[in-house]
């Protein structure tokens, strides 16, 4: 004798089916409306760590683009106070050959000069962001003091004085010869901008400069420093003028006075075009790894989408598959439904 | 003469026979729906006299297939529990695209430090550090409480279990003891038997079983691994169930007729079933993922630590941004600290909320002077932050508990382990499905054999109904021959 199914398992796999049936509808509704698995985890498994990393290095990668676009930023606002700086000691050049051979020379250097001082202060004090850009990593606080009415002031008339035997504005300053000027802004002159009287008297930037991150493992210096030598240069030939006995110089101590400053300045214009070189390689490093990280960044999007989403195609012809599947299930438990012997007995 | 009288009486019994089979007709169609009816059948005996009487009360059974059911049913109920764990641990990773893992903790932690550093004088991003931090230890807090509560559920499911088997075996008993009594009725016998499946059924959804008939119609039950249940009396299955269960804690075993037979060290471990699932959980899933969590504390704890600044060093290295219980002490290297995930937390002295200092990070010196790194005290100063971001990304040893591989950076770790927790919860997608499928086909077979079919139930009551209506025909029959038979005599 053949057994038949049992009443109870025939309705209750129709049953399952129907519930099957509608879970998958379920699923597929899911997918299609997300464009992701229902379940992308569950699809993933043990690959899930895989994505997890996919994901992180995608927002590393990101967090550096960010990080070197600031920093570029930063490299401009510096290359654009370096300019400023040459532009200006350009200009006072050019002053200063004139001045040379002018009968009012004096006084016309004197305040050319003591203007020039103060755009130079204000672009070696440039800020970007809060943070001082050629201070290094004390950045919290304007690197470069004021000179003049500053201690920079009294401790250069203090070597005027005892170096001379007068003070820096004694009409006295007529005797002295272009050997001992030459002597004086040699020696005692030169040893203010050294050392600790340097970082007394003018600076208060420390010599290593803030670096960018631009890779997991590579960061780049993108700064100017104020305790470089092409600014002192340029401040060593900006006091000499201002203040080195000029007023009352006799010419040719006057004109070795113009021809120092005109050394420093040249030397200053000089190293000034060396930093900007620098800032610009290191802005060059940035826009490789930038392009880099854009690269990185469409790779792991593709990898993360492959893995992660369905076909949009195959999700909504899954969707109308189970649908007339579940719609056929329907149907058929309806016709089972009738399909009983008690239907046909009288 | 003889033969009319024999016919008569031929005709009542098969009256009385077809009424008897219509009576179980009648159960059958009744119970069709009840998943734990078996079907009966009255079978006929031949008397001596050629005529039929009812015989015994068959009722359908399959020992393979109900056997197959059962370890089927113990399966599906195993690998479900075993699901639902690995569902529960798994919302500590969540979607992967989501906010919220302890793998995100980490990452958000190391960019904060990334912004840090490039502007290491901003208050706002040493801050954002600290909140960053903040937000990594309540993941890894919650994470650890989640898998103190899986493992928390599991135990009291393995308590539920317990009762549970306790209380069918002694209902398992009464039926038992009545079906070897040998004064049951067949009817009874049947409804007996209908209700011992049921309870082994039950059963065998807490723990893997093995039945075993002896002839007087007694059952005795083992577990799959051969540990005495029931034998004419049952055994009592003890176990105490611990109310919380920290990273330290192991919880108790499970006994049954005084042999271990789950947890730890068991001699015969039963293999499925509730209680096996739930003692996986508790014992090898649980601690395993609390492990990889407690490690990524631990790195956490050992990367941000300081060290001391003297040359030579003078001190020993000493907790910073992250600490725990037994801070300033840093924990042991390359070993387990069970339990760091719960306490791990972000020092109070580099929070500003409460009064403490973010520059902390940058500086060091949260564990005195000896430990301070920026000695100029320079806004920018980088070093420290630098040489964080290094280690954080640099492989340090782990416990080979995490069972994972050891060398690992902590970013690595905990996206390693969230895959761990999806490998786990896709097994076990798949151990579930497979097993409800094998549990479906079984319960298909079985009752195909066993179960009621109302059209066969039907057809045979139309053929009863023929056979009632022909034994009554006869009877008139005969009465008329006899009928005539007295009025030719008269």
């Amino acid at each position: 004798m053949v057994n038949g199914v049992s009443t109870l398992s025939f309705q209750m796999s129709m049953l399952n089916n129907l519930k099957k049936g509608q879970t998958d509808l379920q699923k597929a509704q899911n997918e299609v409306a997300s464009g992701r698995y229902d379940d992308v985890n569950l699809q993933l498994g043990g690959n899930t760590s895989r994505n997890i990393s996919w994901r992180l290095d995608l927002s590393q990668t990101t967090q550096f683009i960010d990080l070197g676009t600031q920093a570029n930023d930063k490299a401009n606002a510096s290359q654009a106070a370096l300019d400023s700086i040459k532009n200006s000691a350009n200009t006072f050049l050019s002053t200063l050959a004139g001045a040379r051979s002018a009968s009012n020379g004096q006084t016309l250097i004197k305040s050319s000069a003591n203007s020039m001082m103060q755009s130079f202060q204000q672009a070696v004090n440039t800020s970007y962001a809060g943070q001082y850009l050629m201070g290094g990593l004390n950045n919290s606080n304007p690197p470069l003091a004021t000179y003049a009415g500053g201690s920079a002031e009294t401790s250069f008339d203090n070597a005027f004085q005892s170096y001379f035997g007068f003070a820096k504005t004694d009409p006295q300053a007529a005797n002295i010869t272009p050997t001992d000027m030459q002597a004086f802004l040699a020696g005692p002159f030169d040893d203010l901008f050294n050392g600790a009287n340097w970082s007394t008297d003018y600076s208060s930037a420390s010599d290593t400069n803030l670096t960018t991150r631009i890779d997991k493992s590579q960061t780049v210096d993108s700064s100017a420093n104020a305790n470089d030598p092409a600014f002192k240069n340029m401040l060593k030939a900006m006091i000499a003028v201002q203040d080195a006995g000029v007023g009352n110089l006799n010419s040719s101590t006057f004109q070795s006075v113009i021809d120092y400053a005109l050394s420093k300045t040249g030397s200053a214009v000089q190293g000034i075009g060396e930093i900007e070189s620098n800032i610009g390689s290191a802005q060059q490093a940035i826009s490789l790894a930038g392009t880099k990280h854009a690269a990185v960044k469409n790779v792991l999007e593709s990898q993360i989408q492959s893995t992660e989403d369905v076909d949009p195609t195959e999700a909504s012809m899954r969707v109308n598959t189970l649908s007339t599947q579940v719609e056929a299930n329907y149907a058929v438990t309806g016709k089972l439904q009738s399909l009983s012997l008690l239907n046909y007995l009288t | 003469m003889t033969s009319l009288t024999s016919a008569l009486s031929n005709a009542l019994a098969g009256l009385l026979v077809t009424s008897g089979q219509s009576a179980v007709v009648s159960r059958n169609i009744t119970r069709a729906s009840d998943p734990d009816y078996n079907k009966e059948k009255l079978t006929l005996t031949t008397n001596a006299d050629g005529g039929v009487s009812s015989g015994a009360l068959q009722r359908a059974a399959n020992k393979q297939l109900s056997d197959a059911l059962l370890n089927a049913t113990s399966d599906s109920a195993g690998q479900k529990a075993i699901l639902n764990a690995f569902s529960a641990l798994s919302s500590t990773v969540g979607d992967v695209q989501a906010d919220g893992s302890v793998a995100w903790g980490v990452d958000q932690l190391q960019q904060a430090l990334q912004v840090s550093e490039s502007d290491p004088s901003n208050i706002t991003n040493a801050s954002q550090v600290i909140a960053k931090a903040k937000s990594l230890a309540q993941i890894l807090n919650d994470a650890s409480k989640q898998v103190e509560t899986v493992r928390e559920q599991a135990d009291s499911g393995m308590a539920t279990s317990v009762n549970n088997i306790n209380t069918l075996l002694a209902q398992f008993q009464k039926l038992d003891n009545a079906l070897s009594s040998g004064t049951i009725s067949p009817d009874q016998k049947a409804a007996a038997q209908d209700q011992s499946d049921a309870i082994l059924k039950q059963l065998s959804q807490e723990i893997g079983i093995r039945t075993q008939s002896r002839a007087d119609g007694s059952t005795a039950i083992y577990t799959d691994s051969g540990v005495t249940l029931y034998d004419r009396t049952p055994r009592t299955i003890t176990f105490a169930p611990s109310l919380t269960l920290a990273a330290t804690s192991n919880g108790n075993a499970v006994y049954a007729d005084g042999v271990q037979i789950v947890g730890p060290n068991s001699p015969m471990p039963t293999k499925s079933g509730n209680i096996a699932a739930y003692a996986k959980v508790r014992d090898e899933v649980g601690p395993t993922y609390q492990n990889q969590l407690d490690e990524i504390a631990r790195g956490l704890i050992t990367t941000f630590a300081e060290t001391d600044q003297g040359s030579p060093a003078t001190n020993p290295d000493a907790t910073g941004l992250f600490g725990y219980p037994g801070s300033p002490t840093v924990p042991a290297a390359s070993t387990l600290s069970q339990g760091l995930a719960a306490q791990i937390s972000v020092n109070s002295a580099f929070d500003s909320a409460v009064g403490g200092n973010p520059y902390l990070l940058r500086d060091g010196g949260a564990n005195g002077s000896s430990y301070v790194y920026n000695t100029s005290s320079q806004s920018g100063f980088q070093t420290r932050l630098s040489s964080l971001i290094g280690a954080m990304t640099k492989p340090m040893t782990f416990d080979s508990a995490t069972k994972l591989s050891t060398n690992y950076s902590i970013a690595g770790l905990s996206s390693a382990s969230a895959g761990w927790v999806e490998q786990g919860r896709s097994d076990a997608t798949a151990a579930s499905t497979a097993a409800d499928a094998v549990t479906s086909r079984a319960t298909d077979a079985l009752s195909r054999e066993t179960g009621v079919n109302i059209d066969e139930e039907m057809s045979q009551l139309l053929a009863l109904e023929k056979s009632y209506q022909a034994a009554a025909k006869i009877m008139t029959t005969v009465n008329s021959m006899l009928g005539d038979l007295m009025d030719s005599v008269r």
